[in-house]
């Protein structure tokens, strides 16, 4: 008997978890608020020990913002446009992918530095680069396309 | 200090050209770069200053300036942007702190150490132009009441 009552406390505890749809404090939440006031369609997930993702909609594009347990932000990443690149990304990428084209492009933000990582692709490759706002460019990733 | 001077007088000016010079009257130097600079761009028309030259032209469709030393060094390019394209954090401090004006102005200026947003903010009282430090926060560039007019 104390097993089933125990079941079902478990039970009712994941169906009001899964419900609420925010499996973290309250401190994180009002946290995530307070940076993101505007946010909309807000689904939290618990990912490694401590560490708590927000994926939702802000200004019309999709963000995830990471937390820790106290409610610091931790880090963040949005897909962009390209013509949302900051302008010395896209005079380096027209200078020195000339022949590419832009295949996505996503703003992070951590440790208060925010970079760009954009793939760029043309006939033979696949590139991703790790670009900061100045134009400075890292390979990160190269893929050879299949014939 | 350049930097300072040039956003100055770019919020002065504004960013659009009134006048447009022949490219014989420009800057061979500036030129020069500008074409190593910016192999696509589209478009150009040139203003020569006394201080600078200023390439107006767009690339990948958007228009844009740049601006360029006597001795052809560029220092900066800029372009107008919408609230969308500024960095996430510099877009929600100003949707949570600002959210009582509106957005007069936005422009961004980009050196080869950083890239700088400016923006000028008003409500029926006052106007604020904020500079951006870092792509994290705002600061406070300059603060101004309107004049009131009285009939």
């Amino acid at each position: 008997m104390k097993k089933i009552i125990l079941g079902l406390v478990i039970l009712s505890s994941v169906v009001v978890r899964a419900n609420d749809n925010t499996p973290v404090s309250e401190k994180v939440r009002q946290s995530f608020e307070k940076e993101f006031a505007k946010a909309s369609n807000v689904n939290w997930n618990a990912k490694e020990k401590n560490v708590f993702q927000a994926t939702f909609s802000y200004n019309n594009t999709q963000v995830e913002a990471y937390f820790d347990a106290e409610g610091n932000l931790l880090s963040t990443a949005r897909l962009i446009t390209e013509h949302q690149l900051p302008v010395m990304i896209i005079k380096e990428l027209t200078k020195d992918y000339a022949d590419y084209k832009i295949r996505r492009a996503e703003e992070c933000n951590s440790n208060n530095t925010t970079y760009y990582v954009v793939t760029v692709y043309n006939d033979q490759e696949t590139v991703s680069l790790k670009c900061f706002s100045n134009g400075d460019a890292q390979r990160v990733g190269r893929i050879k396309n299949k014939i | 200090m350049k930097k300072t001077i040039l956003a100055l007088a770019v919020m002065l000016t504004g960013l659009t050209s009134a006048f447009a010079n022949n490219a014989d009257d420009v800057n061979k130097s500036a030129q020069l770069a500008f074409n190593k600079d910016f192999l696509n761009a589209k478009n150009v028309s040139w203003q020569q200053n006394k201080d600078y030259a200023k390439a107006t032209f767009s690339l990948n469709n958007r228009v844009m300036f740049a601006y360029y030393n006597p001795q052809g060094e560029l220092l900066a390019v800029v372009r107008n942007i919408l609230s969308d394209q500024l960095p996430i954090y510099l877009l929600a401090e100003i949707k949570n702190d600002y959210s009582k004006y509106w957005i007069s102005e936005l422009f961004e200026m980009a050196t080869e150490d950083q890239t700088t947003y400016y923006t000028t903010l008003e409500n029926a009282d006052e106007r604020l132009i904020l500079k951006s430090d870092g792509s994290n926060k705002w600061t406070v560039y300059k603060k101004e009441k309107k004049n009131c007019i009285v009939l």
